[in-house]
């Protein structure tokens, strides 16, 4: 993928140099990279997959941390009339 | 729960009235907070809470009061916390303690759920980052031995947020240094990722299986359509 960068881009192209001490061709690349994933998003069925492979993490980290959402509950609660 | 080496950052605008929530909640957290408010009036009973700093700046821009407060944090990790929202503090202390102990890391972070108020009050499993898991996986099995490019790839390719996980404080200001040199890059739905790109480039992020942050209705309506092709703004590239 070509990418032609506008001054917003050339700052960034300056920053990855810098800071990933990477040249000019490297940097575009991975500039590239990025423009071509926002362009192209995962497809829906990818994405329900993922979905589907994270949903029993999350419910098993919800039960370790029982406590502190209980909190977050408490608080939701509390304040529930002043808002 | 003390956590010496974090800064929790609560940026308000317009919306004092969940930050006397939000406030309470973190009354727990026993390190600095600091309050940056560009609301018009000041919120007087932020004097109440001890550990807090609060600044006020009536009308000051999102990115110079970030900017500002960013490089005023003492400490080396700092948070960004919407007033709205609940950061769990046992997810803080193990983002912390991985960022510790892996000093290659500039961001770490783990699940985003919702929450629902009113009277059915409760929890939304259905978390924003959705594809949180492989990055859970890439961090536990892969760590160093990625190059910037192999990150930043994976890191588009399943597309998450990582604006409100805990970041060294250097990651945490290079966004906003670029921003505030070149505004065009501030549309809403690419902000994001400019910080992620940002933080890639710097350094590794890690996703843990922890609970992170809970994010109130509004949270969940930017984030839970990532990266809707509707929403998109071409940006960056002439």
């Amino acid at each position: 993928m070509e990418v032609r960068l506008g001054p917003g881009g050339g700052v960034l192209k300056d920053f990855v140099m810098a800071e990933a001490g990477v040249g000019a061709t490297d940097a575009e690349a991975l500039l590239a990279n990025m423009f071509s994933h926002i362009r192209n998003p995962m497809p829906t069925p990818e994405l329900q997959r993922e979905r589907a492979m994270t949903a029993p993490l999350v419910e098993g980290a919800v039960a370790r941390q029982a406590q502190d959402i209980g909190r977050m509950i408490e608080a939701i609660v509390r304040y529930s009339d002043a808002l | 729960m003390q956590i010496p080496d974090l800064t929790i950052v609560v940026p308000v605008h317009g919306r004092q009235q969940t930050l006397e929530r939000c406030l309470h909640y973190l009354s727990d957290f026993k390190g600095p907070i600091i309050v940056a408010d560009s609301s018009e009036v000041p919120y007087e009973p932020a004097k109440r809470f001890p550990n807090v700093d609060y600044r006020h700046a009536p009308g000051q821009p999102y990115h110079q009061k970030l900017r500002e407060v960013y490089a005023s944090v003492q400490t080396a990790y700092l948070v960004d916390i919407p007033d709205d929202d609940f950061v769990s503090l046992t997810g803080l202390q193990a983002c912390c303690e991985h960022l510790r102990a892996n000093p290659g890391v500039v961001v770490c972070g783990g699940h985003t759920i919702v929450f629902r108020e009113g009277r059915d009050v409760g929890l939304e499993l259905i978390h924003t980052g959705a594809t949180v898991a492989s990055h859970i996986k890439a961090t536990e099995t892969i760590g160093a031995q990625e190059s910037v490019a192999q990150r930043i790839d994976r890191l588009f390719r399943k597309p998450t947020e990582i604006v409100h996980l805990v970041m060294h404080k250097s990651a945490a200001l290079a966004p906003h240094l670029i921003v505030e040199k070149h505004p065009e890059l501030m549309p809403i739905r690419f902000y994001a990722r400019l910080w992620l790109f940002t933080a890639a480039v710097m350094g590794r992020i890690s996703h843990l299986d922890t609970i992170f942050l809970v994010r109130a209705k509004e949270g969940r309506l930017i984030n839970g359509a990532i990266y809707p092709p509707e929403l998109e703004r071409e940006v960056g590239p002439e």
